[in-house]
């Protein structure tokens, strides 16, 4: 098992935590946070793979403007989901 | 529908065709899919035709053929401009859903709004933004300018453009609005309307380009044929980056359009759109 090989593994692990604690919140506003983090650790993933143009876009949508419009609307919407 | 008397019977029966119509419907177009999808070929099959003869011809003669040396943009931008017309166009469909969905008549009005001036204002953050959003827009242009020979383009500079919108709008409110009192911050950006006009001309640019292209004599989207030099590779790095900046435009416009009709445009009731059209109906 190579070095790039561990550092997939911490990344995939990492990616698979963020999501499952995303889901699992009930803050929306933590969520949205979680789910940014997962959008750059993805982001970082698509790079590791070759591909930094996918990883650009993904850092942009996924990372900055997905984030912004969740936190966006969990202000109108209010911030508990029960 | 209005027109005809309600029937006792009938009013149920043609919800219930539609629905016996709808799920004979499903497992034939599941069947015929499964059907179809056995006649591909394997999944990463170098002897496939997508591996044999697309993959190496855009390898091999990519950056001669479109000048651009970022063989993702040569790709995206020139032999599959109709797909990404596709893409933009999907990008646009949503914002305007979005806007029709959001800005349109039942808003609440006593809802807080992320347009958060009053909120989070302050001078920390002001200052921050007033030395950040020019370095992000300049990166956007950049981005777009530099899609041929990095990785980038119009649709990553087009969120990196309208992220930068959204920055301005998040610190220091509404571009609609008028200055806080006692502060010397312009209200600055685009307002909702700024926006779907920004996204429309992107939209029509792009076909516009393509239609060009036809009118000297090629194909829709096929830019070798358009009078912008003797050079072919050339002339179709030009119009790559004409498209590039077209996406670039319907992006950014949508970009900051969807966060306006999420918070501005909600809010306001659709006033910027909803003003003109109150007299009309």
């Amino acid at each position: 098992m190579t070095e790039g090989h561990l550092v997939s593994i911490g990344l995939l692990a990492v990616m698979l935590i963020s999501a499952g604690c995303a889901l699992a919140v009930k803050d929306l506003l933590t969520a949205a946070a979680l789910f940014g983090v997962f959008s750059f650790l993805t982001a970082t993933w698509f790079a590791l793979m070759g591909a930094p143009d996918v990883a650009f876009t993904e850092a942009c949508v996924g990372g900055a403007l997905t984030t912004i419009l969740f936190v966006s609307t969990a202000f109108r919407t209010g911030r508990r989901f029960d | 529908m209005g027109s005809t008397p309600p029937r006792p019977a009938g009013g149920e029966r043609a919800p219930r065709l539609r629905r016996v119509l709808g799920a004979a419907a499903f497992p034939a177009l599941f069947l015929g899919l499964v059907v179809g999808m056995t006649e591909l070929p394997e999944f990463g099959d170098p002897a496939s035709p997508a591996s044999t003869h697309l993959s190496p011809r855009f390898i091999e003669e990519g950056a001669a053929e479109t000048g651009a040396a970022n063989m993702v943009t040569a790709v995206l931008a020139d032999y599959r401009g109709y797909d990404t017309l596709g893409e933009a166009a999907v990008i646009f469909a949503a914002g305007l859903g979005c806007l029709v969905i959001l800005a349109s008549g039942g808003a609440r009005r006593d809802l807080p709004v992320a347009g958060m001036s009053n909120r989070f204002g302050s001078i920390v953050l002001d200052a921050a933004t007033r030395t950040l959003v020019p370095v992000v827009l300049l990166f956007a242009v950049y981005v777009l300018i530099h899609g041929h020979y990095s990785p980038g383009g119009g649709f990553q500079g087009g969120v990196l453009f309208g992220s930068g919108l959204i920055m301005m709008r998040l610190v220091w409110g509404p571009a609609d609005a008028s200055p806080r009192p006692g502060s010397d911050v312009p209200t600055f950006g685009l307002s909702l309307r700024g926006s779907l006009v920004l996204a429309s001309v992107g939209i029509l640019a792009y076909v516009g380009i393509g239609l060009a292209a036809m009118a000297f004599g090629g194909e829709f989207l096929n830019y070798g044929t358009l009078p912008l030099g003797s050079d072919p590779a050339h002339v179709r790095e030009l119009a790559t980056l004409g498209i590039e900046a077209a996406v670039f435009l319907t992006v950014g416009g949508t970009v900051s359009l969807l966060f306006d009709t999420i918070s501005i445009g909600m809010r306001e009731n659709g006033v910027p759109l909803g003003s003109e059209r109150g007299p009309r109906e």
